[in-house]
């Protein structure tokens, strides 16, 4: 009998995520942007796009109706009442 | 003094603090009391930040604490339409209405489409998490009078958004609690964890076992608004995903509207008003309370001055610097809210609430950790 190891690429789910993330958190946004910009890039003049249009970009598919370029600074939005100015 | 350039971005009015219902977790005092704003309070108020050199080319309104349909129709539009007398047309202003929607009719509809007001729902999701904490004065769950007010918002097609809060009892079920939301034509939802302050003095998230409980229900529901293409937005997510995307990039911190003076200036029904945090309002501080004016006498530079202002500032600002130094989210976050410093720690001037570790931590962790894995290949190791 032959005992053999393969690797294999696949979209299963991850294990769950760990309680007490190790890394610092600037190494772990920095890992998570580099993903999303594999995953969802920015088309050309997505940033410039959305100072410009006060109803938001569209970004793709992948981000539904939601524009990462706006709302930054924007976490409190004191029971949602700003992010009306975002779309 | 006001700092320079300052912009006021929410004038938040308490109408009324009656509401028509007594959930558990409220934080409001004197939900049972039927005093109502007049006009010339409202107008009162919006005239205090014009002349303040606040407003800016547009600001918001929001009505806001009590149940503000309870004013009555005709009572609430006179109170919008004295704001509107008051701020100056070079001024887009927006007019909000936090509800749980069970006055709404189609009067109120006809209301909110004539002055174009945007409508937030107070809603926890489906019955039974909804129904658990929401409830009337005798007890009866309000989630079927709720959705017959969201009903008729859909049905006229009137966009809303959602507030949904958090407790214990949610976090068993991330995907009920999507399921309910993501058919609706909401948009944004926003979570708010069942917090510690004002006249609630425990929540059912405190203890140890519940961060990692948060954690696992963050998770489980980022992974099916990810699913679906961002269908559904949350605000958490939302501002989580931006922090990711300008991460590495240089720009100060993120700023928190509630640690600022005089973005958020909030008056109650008989027209006093403080800034900073909305819920110090109803708050006592020691002896005293956080008011700082009337809008009927006080100009906000005069109590921009005031002694009790300086040192509500001083000590919110010692707590934003002690939170600089220690903490690797400040960057992100901006220093916390003061509210729940004050009512979670006792002073401003300290650094990491319950509200903070699940509102801002645990909720950067569980974006950072999906939208890496995301992007990673996964590597299967199996014996053939």
């Amino acid at each position: 009998m032959a005992v053999g190891v393969c690797f294999t690429l696949t979209a299963e789910a991850r294990p769950e995520p760990s309680n007490a993330p190790a890394a610092p958190l600037a190494e772990r946004l920095r890992e998570a942007n580099d993903s999303l910009r594999r995953i969802a890039p920015a088309p050309d003049g997505a940033r410039e796009d959305a100072d410009n249009d006060k109803t938001g970009v569209r970004w793709g598919n992948y981000f539904g109706n939601f524009n990462p370029w706006r709302n930054w600074n924007n976490w409190p939005n004191w029971h949602n009442f700003n992010q009306w100015h975002n779309f | 003094m006001i700092p320079p350039g300052t912009q006021i971005e929410l004038l938040i009015l308490q109408p009324t603090p009656f509401c028509n219902i007594d959930c558990d977790y409220c934080y409001l005092p004197d939900r049972a009391s039927t005093t109502k704003m007049h006009p010339d309070v409202a107008r009162a108020a919006a005239e205090r930040v014009v002349e303040a050199g606040l407003v800016g080319p547009r600001v918001s309104i929001v009505w806001h604490a009590g149940e503000p349909l309870t004013m009555g129709l005709p009572a609430f539009e006179a109170l919008v339409d004295a704001v509107n007398g008051a701020i100056p047309s070079s001024t887009e202003v927006t007019h909000h209405v936090q509800t749980n929607a069970m006055l709404i009719s189609s009067e109120w509809c006809d209301l909110f489409e004539r002055k174009s007001i945007r409508i937030g729902v107070s809603v926890d999701g489906p019955a039974f998490l909804h129904d658990a904490h929401r409830r009337t004065r005798s007890g009866k769950g309000t989630h079927e009078r709720t959705l017959a007010g969201i009903r008729l918002l859909v049905e006229r097609g009137i966009a809303f958004h959602a507030i949904a809060v958090v407790t214990e009892a949610t976090l068993d079920y991330p995907d009920e609690f999507y399921d309910f939301f993501a058919p609706l034509p909401i948009h944004l939802l926003g979570l708010n964890v069942e917090e510690i302050e004002g006249t609630h003095h425990r929540s059912s998230l405190q203890g140890l076992t519940m961060k990692p409980r948060y954690r696992r229900f963050m998770t489980r529901l980022f992974q099916r608004v990810q699913q679906d293409g961002f269908k559904l937005g949350v605000r958490e997510f939302n501002s989580a995903m931006a922090a990711v995307r300008f991460s590495g990039e240089p720009s100060g911190p993120a700023s928190d509207q509630q640690n600022a003076p005089w973005r958020i200036v909030t008056v109650d029904c008989g027209g006093r008003y403080t800034t900073f945090s909305p819920e110090l309002l109803g708050l006592s501080w020691g002896e005293d309370t956080f008011v700082i004016g009337s809008v009927q006498d006080t100009p906000i530079r005069e109590a921009a001055e005031s002694a009790k202002f300086q040192r509500l500032e001083g000590e919110i600002t010692a707590g934003i610097r002690a939170c600089e130094a220690a903490c690797e989210y400040f960057q992100y976050c901006g220093g916390g809210a003061p509210v729940n410093k004050y009512s979670e720690n006792g002073s401003f001037a300290s650094t990491e609430t319950m509200f903070c570790q699940l509102t801002r931590k645990v909720v950067l962790d569980v974006v950072a950790e999906e939208l890496a894995g995301a992007g990673r290949p996964r590597v299967r190791v199996h014996a053939s």
